[in-house]
């Protein structure tokens, strides 16, 4: 069969060129085979770091060989790949000026894939933006941000800027500032406080809350109350604390720090 | 049908109507009573109470709760630091939260587990990267058997501490596997584990051998997880 196909391909291409040209398919053929094994194994190391970590690797990996496989395709018909690898190279440098952004982007994607500062379904900050990574392309970063927008944040910008990962430790720091007035009695606002973060189911035990005062203002003394809790129960510990500690305050009577001035009648001091 | 069960604080009504079994709970009970009644009695609900609904296709009304120990490892604090000389051992009685496994039909279906008292959360690990969630519970930490005080809604393990290290064992917080233990009833219906030796040679660390179950204890539920023996991080001092 194999010859008969010889023979019939001999009538139509020029003579001697039937060989070389069953060599070029043999080689194109063996290159995606094994750019197809080298997807597969790739695909299984990254596999267990989530279903789409490992996909510019696995991409560039692909190209690679396929390139390399097509170039030895186009060497065995005949084609000087020297020259044509000379021209790509010319052609290269040219549209290496034209897209300088574009291979800045490239070389940052990959070189956030080896850093990892995030992955696929951490919720990060960059450039003011918050929200879950959706993927991590060769050429930018895409983000849900919590009222849903599409963010598309190009990896030159992810890789020079400071990225915030605040899924990444499985626990979090909730903090509250609470304003309270001169003459509030702080050791007896203490036990309420640290009570509330008691009966917040989402309140870690340990580490334990922290209530110190953080700094003294014009007509208030600046309370920092902070507590930990999962890193998934954030904000739902975030929105409900701040009620309860409101409520005990409200319940034991503790009034809340108003803005005042003082003014000194200096005509009566002097009479 | 209806009924209501108390385990300590854990405060359970259970309604069955057609298709759909109905779990309302609350933690305000009392931390002696152990109670059963069908039909519950009529009662409005209470602020606070958290209800579950499971569908079934199933019209068997048959319903068991059974005892078994936390989803995650208990974090037990003492009262007071304990210690324990070099080449020496003691044993301490800590006490673990109970949780209720409610299922229907007949082999069992389970529903849900739920914890008997309000659950706390804690940390167990070296700093705020690594580690895991546990539950958190404090008790007197005794080393004398007869003066526990046992209530219904706690499991005690007997936890025999052998330090094998040339230096003193102190200790504010102890982990217990809990996955890895059985409740255990004794003849006075009161709930137990297995007895655990925690052999300690160096650093935090220890390793957990299991006991046989003790004469008369008769074996209620078995363990969540039969995870092999293993060297693990469990003595600490106060989280900073």
């Amino acid at each position: 069969m194999e010859s008969s196909l010889t023979a019939h391909l001999d009538d139509l291409l020029p003579s001697g060129s039937v060989m070389p040209l069953v060599h070029a398919l043999v080689i194109l053929a063996l290159g995606l085979l094994l750019a197809r094994a080298a997807r597969r194994a790739i695909g299984r190391v990254f596999g267990r770091h989530g279903p789409r970590s490992g996909a510019n690797i696995l991409r560039l990996v692909s190209w690679l060989i396929t390139g390399t496989a097509s170039v030895w395709a186009l060497e065995e018909l005949g084609f000087n790949v020297g020259v044509l690898l000379g021209a790509a190279g010319v052609v290269t440098v040219a549209v290496g000026f034209a897209a300088q952004s574009t291979l800045s982007n490239l070389l940052s994607g990959l070189f956030l894939l080896a850093e990892r500062p995030f992955s696929i379904g951490d919720v990060i900050e960059v450039e003011k933006e918050t929200g879950e990574v959706l993927a991590i392309d060769l050429l930018s970063t895409k983000l849900r941000t919590f009222d849903n927008r599409y963010v598309r944040i190009p990896n030159e910008v992810t890789f020079k800027t400071k990225v915030i990962n605040t899924t990444r430790f499985p626990i979090r720091r909730v903090d509250i500032f609470l304003p309270v007035a001169y003459e509030t009695d702080l050791a007896r606002l203490r036990p309420i406080i640290l009570e509330v973060a008691a009966l917040n189911p989402r309140c870690l035990a340990e580490p334990s809350p922290l209530l110190f005062v953080s700094r003294f203002e014009d007509s208030r003394v600046l309370m920092q109350f902070s507590v930990w809790c999962a890193t998934p129960d954030y904000l739902s510990l975030l929105t409900t604390i701040q009620e309860e500690v409101t409520a005990a305050l409200t319940a034991a009577g503790v009034q809340p720090a108003l803005p005042r001035r003082v003014l000194v009648d200096q005509r009566s001091k002097h009479d | 049908m209806t009924a209501s069960f108390q385990v300590g604080p854990l405060r359970l009504t259970v309604e069955h109507h057609g298709g759909e079994w109905r779990l309302i709970r609350t933690f305000d009970g009392d931390d002696t009573v152990v109670r059963v009644e069908v039909p519950a009695p009529e009662r409005a609900l209470e602020a606070g109470a958290v209800i579950s609904r499971h569908g079934t296709s199933h019209s068997d009304d048959r319903l068991s709760l059974t005892p078994v120990l936390p989803d995650r490892p208990v974090v037990t604090r003492p009262e007071h630091p304990v210690s324990v000389p070099p080449r020496d051992a003691a044993t301490i009685y800590v006490g673990s939260p109970l949780w209720v496994r409610v299922a229907h039909r007949s082999p069992p279906i389970t529903l849900e587990d739920l914890p008997c008292m309000a659950p706390l959360t804690t940390w167990w690990g070296p700093d705020t990267t690594t580690g895991e969630l546990c539950y958190a519970t404090r008790t007197f930490g005794r080393l004398d058997e007869r003066q526990i005080v046992f209530h219904p809604h706690r499991v005690i393990t007997a936890v025999r501490i052998e330090n094998r290290a040339d230096a003193p064992l102190l200790f504010e917080r102890l982990y217990l596997p809990v996955g890895q233990l059985s409740v255990l009833a004794d003849e006075e219906h009161r709930l137990w584990t297995e007895d655990v030796t925690l052999e300690h040679v160096a650093g935090e660390e220890a390793e957990l051998t299991l006991g046989d179950a003790r004469d008369g204890f008769q074996r209620l539920t078995g363990p969540r997880n039969a995870a092999p023996h293993r060297l693990f991080r469990a003595f600490g001092s106060l989280f900073r």
